[in-house]
């Protein structure tokens, strides 16, 4: 085996799909690539880029209609491409190439205990003895930093909390010492804490087994902090490759320029310049292209992008995919970096004298679970004696990871919950003594999950307008004009009137989301991680989108998220809350440049700025 | 909600499947006969749970009866007259004393000898009313006292010259042993449900209550009884309810013997080869009977005449006899058999004219009809198919068909307005087994309530005078169709479905008599020869 | 905000502007349609009943018979394949009613009864899977009692009892048979509600100020549609095959009114020597609910797929 020989080598890899309605479509087209042992190559890329299709392609699990062709797939001298799905089992998956998968709590099986999954993995098809492996699982626990290896082997997945969970799943990659690691989306359902842990100690792995690593991810972030080049895929291609510096410092093609321009920062202080915007939306993956996948959203587009797809071009250690050269490029990004006046992202002074609109005092929220009619009863405090005030245009975000009680928060003050003690006020005055269609006309939510946020079964103007059927306001016809004034305030073309949800993006559902808050002329807005669920590119716009009404209607904002980059930009004020507790509170800079709590500083510890080496 | 809702194969279809299957499986199984084995295979429809006839009334047990017990006296099955059976001789001494002198050397199936202390303790046990025997009824009205007065005599004293003395002590008093009903020195009324002692020609050899009955002849069965001795050494009596069943056994050869089969099963039975139909006449008759009393409401329809004469007029009786009932059924008039001594059949009779029932029931106040529940517990059809032609006429029939017990409830609490009928009488050819019955004014079966017939019939009962009798049954039978209270329908046929080898007489009172059947070689069992000798022709064609 | 240009990107402001290239995605009505009219199972089940439907509707209006004349005389005629003619071209019963005229009859009934009953296990079944599944705690233990007590009933042996004590009319058969059959609607509805609940856009209906019988109105019933369908049809055989079974019994439809059940009840006696007495309503009853339920399956693949939401 030659020692040079590169660990992967991927030439020319494409995927052809049979849509529903008959046409055939390429998610994947000509996807190029080479991983030398001991790398670790990050691919980044939006929904619809093909990322995590790629790695199903390599493993072999694409659904049954789809068909895979490549020139190349060697894994060192072993061709991919020819061998059994028999011998791709017992040889190659799990023991040449590990692979972990985003969702722990699914990748796992439920009804074994942990150490039978991995011992099981190093005992397939005669691959070694028990007792070798459980020596091995319990070496590999200890490296992986689970605590108390020989208890967790008896214990079950449901058991472990995420962050374990996803260390067991590593163990269990590397149960068998593969040359290969496979890492799809593997921090993304992580707290931010632990994500941090988690790459950390993959990238210190990866180091010294001297295994080769592909992280696929659309956290540019998070890949940042593990490996040593990445490649940006969009559409079903890569359009740029290199080192991860060259790449963040000198991103050459357009794509990644608005990408990394539309990542808030945690690192840059609050008030500064807008977040960048790529205008339009990622292309969905079953249109059949015949020109630059890009063309339509690229701030550099030419008649020539129109003429076919554009292949790549190499520019020192880079590639990049673009009909332009790449000194244009360079020069035009930094251009857009400086001299050109970009609004500020909010005024930063906010009136404290004024009474809070909208605020808790020492509310409590307690919830009893109680097994069966006669069991004892087990108290859990969501939220524990809790003080918050929301006054009038400001931005105040309230920042924990999961379970420190920011949803519940929200929901007591949408008035969705009552507090199990103390109060919720709205202008000073209790907000249970006004009944639902007083508090609608005040403040509205903005969900996560832009999908089940929106009845299924309604067109886009029925579910902006139902708020106003609600309070029996105006006819039809009146409510259909308001419907379509506010939707072109959020950017909303007339023609999505009679559209349902399942035919929208997630950026374009969101909207309609936050249309449909509008309606009724709330003063606050509840914004529960209103962009988590959503794609950069399409983040920004919705953040930028959120700022401009606030701006025009004089609202105030109150912001769930778990995203420190995305409340450093966005938010006015942080409240950080820690199981059930307020930790810690302040203007934002204050609190990220001289945090006080210790958990605080834990969480601004973990944040990766993918800039932030350069800056 | 029963079945599983996500079964395809619905139970319907898989019910389809099976009854294919099931006809294929029993006309493939039709074996030639059953007599080899020598035992006697019959079917009743309905369960014998009681071996004592004491206590029971039902026709099953009637005919069990014949087989295991014996009577002073017995009905003659071709002539229908009163013999003496376990009585050697008998006398009337005057209209009120009757002496009756018993045979010797009559063996109870226990092996004891039969002597007059029995008779006395059976007639006893019998008058006393606190003992609930069946025949109580019918006995200690006419019966003060019975007592012995020789070595193998007793004599009964009459309170009244009752007319069917005879008939009573044939029908409704089996002879059972002295003490019999004492158990560890107390009363047991149960002592012989099970168990029996009597003095018929064939014993019980096991007996599975509600389900089977098995007999063995009798071997000490004393000589020179009118009865004969018994050709056939075995019988089993099954009990099968659903005529499907029924069907399959004789097909398949399992049963040898069914009666009150239903016309069309017997045509149809007899037509495949497989099995023999014999028709017979029967003492049952078959009626509608009207609220003309008011029992169910004061101004009911039925209490006027014209409506229980458009009720007559409106049933089309020959239709149904010809093409339902069958072979062997014939109309009447008038509400009795006309076989039975006192029958008059020249009474009012009310021809099949549906625009006179219309014209009828205008006239009395209902041009619309109005609404009435027909109840019924035997023959649907024939109860389904004059519900019909009373709806012809416009009236609102909803049939309610119950059993037995049921409809007799709903009669005794009065809610009965019409009801379908049938009396056999006992197999008793006098018209006093239909009449006093019927029409006394302490009985819920009289529908009716009229005082003056039941003075009639009454008085009919305290004469031997047969000429006074029979005019006073005349004219009670005349005033009973004037007056329309009755729709009178047809005397029943029996159907008999035998194997093909079995010889069996058939009765003229339709009580099938079993002790009389035999195994003929030659295949005719129309030929019925009694094994000790005689012959009887059946009286029914095909 | 400047005006909206559809085709080329929107470069003035940074919060964008939507705009896509044309959508292949289809509305959920067109999905619907086309993944109809490609199953086989509901396409056939679906034509079998309205077959029988129109059979029924419009049979007894078309042919001359009369399923309640009854003529003595030619009791128990075969049909014309086994040596009958066409006067009546299914035989006559043993009352000489025509049985073709008595068969479209007792589709009307089967049909009828089928329908009513499930529509009435409807009704009670979502009526109280919603309410326990939307409101929880005390409201679902005491449904979840009630449901265990329901399904611990013999059900034939209930009914029975409950046509005997009330008196038989197709009304009772109705109710009877709707009040013992709502069991798989509310065990079906109640879950899906309990899901329905999480979703946001109930959480929005509220901060709205929606009444709670709004959003069951609006929000909840409305997604719940597809399966309130499927179920139905399925139950609706169910209760065809019930009424069939208590008529059957006896203590159902009853005599002179035709009920499948009732005639093949009426034909036993006779089945040896005139099967298709027994045959004919047997056939058509199973030709109906495999109509229902194929109907009801193929429904149940077409609106509710796997990984609707």
């Amino acid at each position: 085996m030659n020692e040079h020989a590169p660990l992967l080598r991927v030439e020319n890899l494409s995927i052809t799909l049979k849509t529903p309605s008959g046409e055939q479509v390429q998610p994947l087209r000509g996807v190029n690539f080479e991983l030398s042992r001991g790398e670790a190559l990050g691919i980044v890329g939006e929904s619809g880029s093909g990322k995590s299709m790629s790695m199903l392609a390599l493993m072999g699990l694409l659904p049954s209609n789809a068909r895979r062709d490549a020139d190349s797939l060697k894994l060192g001298d072993k061709d991919l491409l020819q061998i059994e799905d028999t011998t791709f089992a017992r040889e190659i998956a799990g023991k040449r190439i590990g692979m972990i998968f985003q969702e722990p709590m699914t990748s796992l099986n439920p009804v074994y205990t942990i150490g039978r999954q991995l011992i099981e993995t190093a005992t397939l098809y005669g691959r070694g003895t028990a007792r070798a492996a459980r020596a091995r699982a319990i070496e590999l626990l200890n490296r992986v930093g689970v605590p108390e290896p020989e208890l967790r082997l008896d214990q079950y997945p449901h058991q472990l909390s995420g962050g374990l969970r996803q260390r067991v799943m590593i163990a269990m990659a590397l149960m068998n010492e593969p040359e290969l690691i496979i890492a799809d989306e593997p921090t993304t359902a992580l707290d931010v804490t632990i994500k941090a842990q988690i790459l950390d100690l993959l990238a210190d792995l990866q180091s010294e087994l001297g295994m080769g690593m592909i992280l696929v991810s659309h956290d540019i972030g998070a890949v940042s902090r593990a490996v040593d080049r990445i490649g940006v895929m969009y559409a079903g291609a890569f359009v740029e490759k290199g080192p991860l510096d060259d790449v963040f410092e000198h991103p050459l093609h357009p794509y990644t320029q608005g990408l990394l321009q539309c990542a808030p920062r945690a690192t840059l202080a609050h008030g500064g310049p807008r977040l960048g915007a790529i205008p339009g939306s990622v292309p969905s993956p079953f249109k059949r292209l015949t020109r630059c996948a890009f063309s339509d959203r690229c701030p550099h587009v030419h008649d020539a992008c129109y003429g076919s797809e554009p292949a790549l071009r190499s520019a020192g250690n880079q590639a990049y995919r673009c009909v332009l050269d790449a000194e244009q490029l360079q020069s035009d990004n930094d251009h857009s970096d400086k001299g050109v006046v970009i609004p500020h992202a909010t005024p930063v002074q906010v009136e404290h004298g004024d009474p809070p609109v909208l605020a808790l005092e020492s509310a409590s929220c307690v919830f009893t679970t109680r097994r069966g009619l006669l069991g004892r009863s087990k108290d859990n405090r969501a939220v524990d004696d809790v003080s918050i005030a929301l006054h009038g245009n400001e931005i105040l975000a309230i920042v924990g990871e999961s379970g420190s009680g920011k949803t519940t928060t929200a929901r007591m003050m949408l008035g969705l919950q009552q507090p199990t003690s103390g109060v919720a006020l709205f202008r000073g005055e209790a907000l249970e003594k006004s009944t639902p269609r007083q508090r609608a006309q005040l403040i509205q939510p903005v969900f996560q999950d832009p999908y089940s946020s929106l009845n299924p079964l309604r067109t886009v103007g029925d579910s902006i307008g139902r708020p106003l059927v609600v309070h029996g306001v105006g006819n039809r016809a009146s409510r259909r004009e308001r419907a379509l004034e506010i939707m072109s305030l959020v950017g909303l073309p007339e023609r999505f009137y009679n559209s349902y949800p399942n035919q929208m993006s997630g950026g374009q559902r969101q909207r309609v989301a936050i249309a449909r808050a509008l309606v009724l002329e709330p003063k606050v807005l509840i914004c529960d991680e209103p962009t988590s669920a959503l794609d950069i590119s399409v983040q920004a716009q919705i953040l930028n989108l959120l700022l401009d009404l606030r701006e025009r209607l004089g609202l105030t904002y109150l912001l769930i998220t778990h995203d420190l980059a995305v409340v450093r930009y966005f938010a006015t004020r942080v409240v950080v809350m820690k199981s059930g507790q307020i930790v810690e509170s302040g203007e934002t800079e204050r609190v990220y440049t001289q945090p006080t709590h210790p958990y605080t500083q834990e969480l601004l510890a973990s944040i990766s700025d993918p800039l932030r080496r350069s800056a | 909600m029963m079945f599983c809702p996500l079964k395809r194969w619905t139970p319907a279809s898989a019910g389809a499947l099976a009854l294919g299957l099931t006809m294929l499986l029993g006309l493939a199984g039709c074996t030639d006969d059953g007599s080899q084995d020598d035992i006697l295979d019959v079917a009743f429809q309905s369960q014998v749970s009681n071996l004592d006839r004491t206590f029971t009334t039902k026709r099953e047990y009637i005919i069990l009866s014949q087989l295991i017990d014996d009577f002073l006296f017995d009905v003659d099955p071709e002539t229908l007259k009163y013999e003496p059976l376990l009585a050697k001789s008998y006398e009337f001494i005057n209209d009120t004393t009757l002496d009756v002198t018993l045979r010797d050397g009559v063996k109870f199936h226990d092996g004891s000898t039969l002597s007059v202390k029995d008779v006395l303790y059976t007639y006893n046990f019998v008058l006393d009313p606190d003992n609930g025997a069946r025949a109580n009824r019918n006995v200690s009205d006419w019966l003060e006292s019975v007592e012995q007065i020789g070595p193998m005599t007793v004599r009964f004293h009459l309170s009244y010259p009752y007319p069917l003395a005879l008939r009573d002590m044939a029908v409704t008093v089996p002879i059972r042993k002295a003490g019999s009903y004492t158990v560890d020195g107390e009363l047991d009324k149960s002592a012989l449900v099970t168990r029996e002692n009597g003095l018929g020609p064939y014993e019980v050899v096991h007996f599975l209550p509600g389900r089977e009955v098995m007999l063995k002849r009798f071997e000490d069965y004393y000589d020179g009884s009118p009865k004969g001795k018994p050709a056939i050494r075995q019988i089993r009596i099954h009990t099968i309810s659903d005529w499907g069943s029924a069907q399959a056994g004789i097909l398949a050869g399992e049963l040898d013997w069914l009666y009150n089969v239903p016309g069309d099963i017997a045509r149809n039975l007899d037509a495949s080869g497989y099995a023999k139909r014999l028709v017979g006449p029967s003492m049952r008759i078959g009626f509608l009977q009207l609220d003309a009393a008011g029992l169910t409401g004061e101004n009911a329809p039925l209490t006027d005449l014209r409506v229980r004469r458009a009720v007559n007029h409106a049933i089309n009786r020959q239709s149904i006899v010809e093409n339902l009932v069958g072979a062997g059924a014939s109309l009447i008039a008038t509400s009795c058999n006309p076989v039975q001594f006192g029958c008059e059949t020249d009474v009012q009779r009310y021809p099949y004219d549906p625009r006179k029932a219309r014209e009828l029931l205008t006239e009395a106040g209902y041009p619309d009809g109005f609404p009435l529940t027909l109840w019924a517990y035997r023959d649907p059809y024939v109860a389904e198919a004059m519900a019909q032609d009373l709806r012809d006429v416009g009236i609102d029939v909803s049939l309610r068909y119950v059993p037995l017990p049921v409809l007799n409830k709903a009669r005794s609490a009065g809610e009965i307005p019409a009801y379908f009928g049938t009396w056999g009488a006992g197999g008793t050819a006098d018209v006093a087994a239909t009449l006093s019955v019927m029409w006394n004014m302490n009985t819920d079966r009289n529908l009716a309530q009229d005082p003056l017939i039941a003075k009639l019939v009454a008085s009919a009962e305290r004469t031997q005078v047969k000429e006074t009798r029979r005019q006073l049954y005349s004219r009670a039978l005349k005033r009973i169709a004037d007056q329309a209270y009755w729709a009178p329908l047809y005397v029943f046929p029996q159907n008999y479905v035998v194997n093909k080898r079995l010889g069996f007489p058939v009765p003229s009172d339709g009580l099938p008599r079993l002790y009389l059947t035999h195994w003929r070689s030659d295949g005719d069992s129309t030929s019925g020869d009694r094994a000790s000798g005689g012959t009887v022709g059946n009286k029914g064609g095909n | 905000m400047s005006s909206i240009d559809n085709t080329l990107p929107e470069r003035q402001t940074s919060a964008g502007v939507e705009h896509t290239e044309s959508l292949i995605t289809l509305t959920p009505r067109q999905l619907l349609h086309r993944r109809a009219f490609s199953h086989w199972g509901l396409i056939i089940g679906t034509l079998t009943v309205i077959a029988l439907v129109l059979l029924a509707v419009v049979g007894p209006l078309v042919l001359p018979f009369d399923a309640y004349a009854q003529e003595l005389a030619g009791r128990l005629q075969p049909p014309v394949w086994a040596g009958g003619d066409w006067a009546h071209p299914l035989g006559t019963d043993h009352l000489g009613r025509d049985y073709l005229a008595r068969l479209l009859i007792g589709a009307r009934i089967s049909l009828t009864v089928g329908f009513f009953a499930a529509t009435l296990g409807c009704i009670i079944g979502v009526t109280l899977g919603v309410c326990a599944g939307y409101f929880g705690g005390r409201i679902d233990q005491a449904v979840s009692y009630l449901l265990t007590c329901q399904l611990a009933l013999p059900q034939i042996l209930l009914a029975m009892a409950l046509v005997f004590l009330i008196g038989p009319s197709i009304y009772v058969v109705i109710g009877v048979i709707g009040v013992l059959q709502w069991s798989y609607f509310l065990v079906v509805t109640r879950s899906a509600v309990m899901r329905i609940r999480e979703l946001d856009y109930i959480a929005s209906a509220k901060t709205i100020g929606s009444s709670t019988r709004s959003i069951f109105w609006h929000e909840v019933l409305p997604n719940l549609r597809s399966q309130i369908i499927v179920i139905f049809t399925i139950e609706m055989g169910v209760a065809i095959l019930s009424e069939a079974a208590l008529s059957f019994l006896g203590v159902g439809i009853q005599s002179p009114t035709p009920s499948w059940g009732l005639m093949i009840s009426e034909g036993r006696q006779s089945m040896f020597f005139n099967p298709w007495l027994t045959i004919l309503p047997g056939i058509a009853l199973f030709l109906l609910v495999m109509g229902v339920n194929l109907m009801g399956d193929g429904m149940r693949d077409v609106l509710t797929p796997e990984g609707r939401h």
